[in-house]
């Protein structure tokens, strides 16, 4: 015990893949391997308590932190560490996954063993990004991760898989290589300024590199990240990844995976590249906003509800990133939450939309009609992860939205007016596909649907307590960034700061 | 500094292990000529545990031949391919080879050629290195007698190889012309003091890089790749995508940044557009191939590209990298020809067509599962160990400050990503389409074993690895 809280991150990074092999060499069977794996997630969310509890919310500065030398030759450490950023993340990308397994046990009927064994070896990477603070096992994990998307798309996904695995794998490494590129160009820079060899993003962030060079390194982050975002030109990739995608696949993709590119934005463009950061705001304002109408207005006229929710994804993400280039407290603490928010809503909203699928096999908004009558607790469930999506108060989304527009709105007020209507078209399309889905005349084809199950139940129901409880009371959440995100703000002003003085 | 007669000792045990080799041949029976390969092994790995190199060099035959750990290095990677290629041959050999025993003294001898390609100091030297090994190979590309593939393959390679080699003797003469001495140290010094403006030098270097070209197949030096790889013996096509390739870097490497130091400026300008060419036209080609051996000799010759981006940085850290990833590069594509030469087509189409491929994710989980860790891992993609040895690659460039090369590399490996992951598709997304057999043998599946593990492991105890070329020094 005593061992593993002294090394709960790196437990939490290995125990998936170390209960991965477990299953792979000791079990054939798909029942036992299903009901492992899940186990195992539940064990995950087991080391999230102490985590949680004895994270110090007082200080900035990286906690639970372990580091040791690892390719010594190269100054690359195994170094993890979280602090107020990146434990929301951390939390998030657990839950989500014990989730996401307990709603495949129907849904994926082929070759099971390999599905929950891909599922823990995720896992294992998703938490591994968050809380590397070593760029070589930054970028190790980050990788990692596209291997097994790429089969759970491609071997679990819908009619058109093939297509959207490539698509998504082409472009997310494509992405990833410019900052490999960058990485080792700081790596190599650093060497050369200091003399010192390291891939430490935490001594990297608070190096002040020189103008021209911070540029080109942006300009290679903001590439890798917006299309993980994806931001708006780069957004080509999601709905298809999305909608070819098993539910649990959405739900990963939607909840963790889209965050890791606004988490780069947080860990490592801004605080390396402050300079260049603070030139890029009005491009990426301008983006941000674009996407939010653009994925709403695209959300708007989608037939497939899969589709759409992708499409609003866009949209909320848009949300995301303008909140953290406003660069100021409640801009960018909106911004984090609106991220955990967005993860948790849209998450749902896939599960939602993966169980009514499991039972009618059609996502065609155009099929459905009227089923309120036969599903009331789904429909009130839906209704509920709708009013979230839209934003209502009292839900999470509420509060994010609140706190990106608030932010948004000090440091560029055009675009934060712009970007309200993106929650006025919100409720446009959610209310619609509502609509159009729970009322109007019942369709006789969906005669013999049934209810959620207890199974079902189950795994709703903290998605709806997180949901209600960030809207009511988020200063539980937002406590943990208040430190971390001061602290990233300070360093990005000092510098901009010194810059102006000269 | 050390001047002895022990710088060639490995070479001279290699030999007489050669020769003992024959006499194995000769008295072992038909049905046991596999022994000679195992005898190989044993002798080989001897003299691995033999030859461990001092902290300093043993040079030889006044300057001509050097003993260093860039030697040793390099005849570590020949060790493992031979090693695993013959593990890998037994089975297949078998199957389709008449006598076995001289198949595996030929390979065995022409690793004595590459390690005289290593440790040279004089182009003499080298050049009948050179000749040992090509000569040898040249029988082996030909060694299926009744497959016309691999008869043309043998000839193909031949002619091609003895016109590579006479320009390569052509330019040689030239530069002998110039400097007067065949060593390269008289040769960096005549450069040097003398600059590099003469005409006599300036064709004597091209042709000799040609040269090396031809033997590391780069672009527009390949021709005869592709072809003779696709017909040589699967386990044989491995062996000649991994240790001639390291062979000729390793001379290459010493040749360029010992005897042609003065004049870096130069070839780095003629190994940069190269180095363009091959990775991308290797890729692109690749992509059109359904044969996966052939695809495999395409991606060898683009694998020849991110090694020539490294060999262009001219730092340390580009001969440091470069036997990295030649280490690497033997695992993961011995790995991919050994599960290749399992493979028995019972329908119509070749043994190595993608097709075979489908759906083996399902028949034979495992081998599935040791395919998709050498495509990934070709593919570069983290934690495999393909991509420890790619980001080595880079960062000699980057350092070298060929920014722009490397981006190159790096936009060619994603798009090398699409023919690699093609594979992995078809092993697990597509249904079975072919009639298939795997020949099942304890061998091939020991050195496929081997190799997967390696791959997955390099990458945890990478350290050691690294640390092993950083001994790595350039006299």
């Amino acid at each position: 015990m005593e061992f593993i809280y002294n090394h709960l991150l790196s437990t939490m990074i290995f125990f998936p893949v170390i209960a991965a092999l477990f299953i792979l060499i000791f079990f054939r069977s798909s029942k036992i391997s299903m009901w492992l794996t899940f186990l195992a997630t539940i064990i995950e969310c087991i080391f999230l308590i102490p985590l949680m509890a004895d994270f110090d919310k007082s200080v900035a500065t990286m906690q639970f932190v372990e580091k040791y030398n690892w390719i010594d030759s190269w100054g690359v450490q195994y170094y993890v560490g979280v602090d107020g950023i990146s434990i929301l993340m951390v939390f998030l990308t657990i839950i989500l996954t014990a989730i996401s397994v307990l709603a495949s046990f129907s849904y994926i009927k082929k070759r099971q063993r390999e599905f929950y064994i891909s599922m823990l070896i995720l896992e294992s990477a998703m938490v591994g990004v968050f809380v590397a603070l070593d760029f070589f096992l930054f970028y190790i994990f980050w990788e990692a991760m596209l291997i097994p998307m790429y089969l759970i798309i491609g071997v679990w996904g819908g009619e058109n898989r093939i297509y959207a695995a490539i698509k998504f794998f082409v472009y997310t490494l494509a992405g990833s290589l410019f900052m490999l590129i960058a990485i080792i160009a700081i790596y190599l820079k650093y060497s050369d300024m200091f003399g010192e060899r390291t891939f430490d993003i935490i001594k990297l962030s608070a190096t002040v590199f020189p103008y021209p060079f911070q540029f080109f390194i942006f300009l290679a982050f903001l590439l890798a990240f917006a299309i993980k975002v994806p931001m708006f030109p780069l957004h080509t990739w999601l709905p298809d990844a999305h909608v070819e995608a098993p539910t649990a696949g959405s739900v990963i993709l939607a909840g963790v995976l889209l965050k890791m590119g606004t988490y780069g934005f947080l860990r490592i463009a801004l605080p390396i590249a402050p300079i260049a950061a603070v030139k890029f705001v009005p491009f990426i304002a301008m983006l941000s906003v674009i996407a939010i109408v653009y994925g709403a207005l695209m959300a708007l006229v989608q037939k497939d509800i899969k589709k759409l929710v992708a499409y609003s994804s866009v949209s909320h993400m848009g949300f995301v990133t303008l909140g953290i280039y406003a660069l100021n407290k409640v801009g960018v603490e909106g911004g984090i939450l609106q991220m955990f928010n967005h993860g948790i809503i849209t998450g749902a909203l896939f599960l939602l939309v993966g169980i009514i699928y499991e039972r009618t096999h059609t996502r065609q908004i155009d099929d459905y009609g009227g089923i309120a009558v036969r599903v009331p607790v789904y429909a009130t469930i839906f209704m509920i992860f709708t009013f979230g999506s839209i934003g209502l108060p009292g839900m999470g989304a509420f509060v994010g939205e609140f706190l990106v527009l608030m932010g948004s709105f000090l440091a560029f007020s055009n675009y934060a007016i712009i970007a309200t209507t993106g929650i006025i078209l919100a409720a446009f399309y959610m209310l619609w596909v509502y609509q159009r889905v729970f009322f109007h005349k019942f369709n006789e084809k969906l005669h013999g649907l049934t209810d959620m199950n207890i199974r079902e139940w189950i795994y709703m129901i903290p998605l709806i307590i997180i949901v209600f409880w960030v809207g009511i009371y988020p200063e539980t959440f937002t406590s943990y960034m208040h430190e971390s995100v001061k602290l990233l703000l300070e360093q990005i002003n000092n510098v901009n700061l010194n810059i102006a003085m000269r | 500094m050390t001047e002895s007669i022990l710088s060639i000792l490995p070479e001279f045990l290699m030999l007489i292990f050669a020769l003992l080799l024959i006499t194995i041949d000769v008295i072992s029976s038909k049905e046991n000529k596999s022994s000679v390969g195992y005898f190989g092994i044993a002798f080989i790995i001897f003299v691995l545990l033999f030859s461990i190199p001092s902290k300093s060099p043993i040079f030889g035959f006044n300057n001509m031949v050097v003993w260093d750990s860039f030697s040793y290095m390099f005849f570590l990677i020949f060790a493992i391919a031979f090693i695993l290629t013959v593990l890998s041959s037994v089975n297949y050999a078998f199957r389709k080879i008449p006598s076995v025993g001289e198949y595996y003294l030929i390979t065995f001898i022409s690793i004595i050629g590459m390690m005289f390609m290593a440790s040279a100091l004089d182009l003499s030297i080298f050049y009948i290195g050179l000749e040992t090994m090509s000569i040898s190979l040249y029988i082996l590309a030909g060694y299926e007698k009744d497959n016309i593939k691999s008869n043309e393959a043998g000839i193909k390679y031949f002619i091609i190889g003895a016109f590579s080699s006479a320009i390569f003797l052509f330019g040689l003469s030239y530069i002998y012309g110039y400097a007067g001495s065949t060593k390269y140290y008289d040769i960096a010094n005549m450069v040097a003091n003398n600059g590099i403006t003469s005409l006599n030098l300036k064709i004597g270097l091209v042709m000799m890089l040609a040269g090396f070209a031809f033997k590391i197949s780069a672009v527009p030096f390949h021709m005869w790749a592709p072809d003779v790889y696709t017909g040589s013996p699967t386990p044989i096509a491995g062996f000649m995508t991994v240790a001639p390739k390291a062979a000729a870097f390793a001379g290459l490497i010493r040749y360029a940044w010992i005897a042609m130091e003065p004049a870096q400026a130069h070839w780095q300008l003629f190994f940069a557009i190269l180095a363009v060419l091959t990775m991308t036209y290797g890729n692109f080609v690749a992509i059109a191939q359904n044969n996966i051996k052939r695809m495999l000799a395409y991606s060898a010759i683009s694998h020849a590209g991110y090694m020539l981006v490294a060999f262009v940085g001219a730092n340390e850290l580009s001969y440091r990298s470069i036997a990295f990833y030649m280490f690497v590069y033997a695992f993961m594509n011995l790995g991919a020809f050994s599960v290749l030469s399992i493979l028995v087509s019972k329908g119509k189409v070749a043994d190595e067509e993608l097709v075979n491929f489908s759906g083996l994710g399902k028949r034979n989980p495992l081998l599935a599962l040791a395919m998709l860790i050498f495509m990934f891992s070709l593919a570069g993609i983290p934690p495999l160990a393909g991509f420890i040895a790619k980001f080595y690659v880079f960062m000699a460039a980057i350092k070298g400050g060929y920014l722009w090369l490397a981006i190159i590399a790096i936009i060619n490996s994603a798009i090398g990503c699409y023919y690699y992951i093609r594979v992995v598709y078809f092993m697990y997304f597509k249904e079975s389409e072919s009639e298939i057999d795997i020949s099942f043998s304890y061998n091939t599946n020991t050195c496929i074993f081997i190799t997967s593990i390696v791959i997955i492991a390099i990458t945890i105890i990478s350290p050691v690895f690294i640390a092993l070329t950083n001994t790595l020094v350039l006299y």
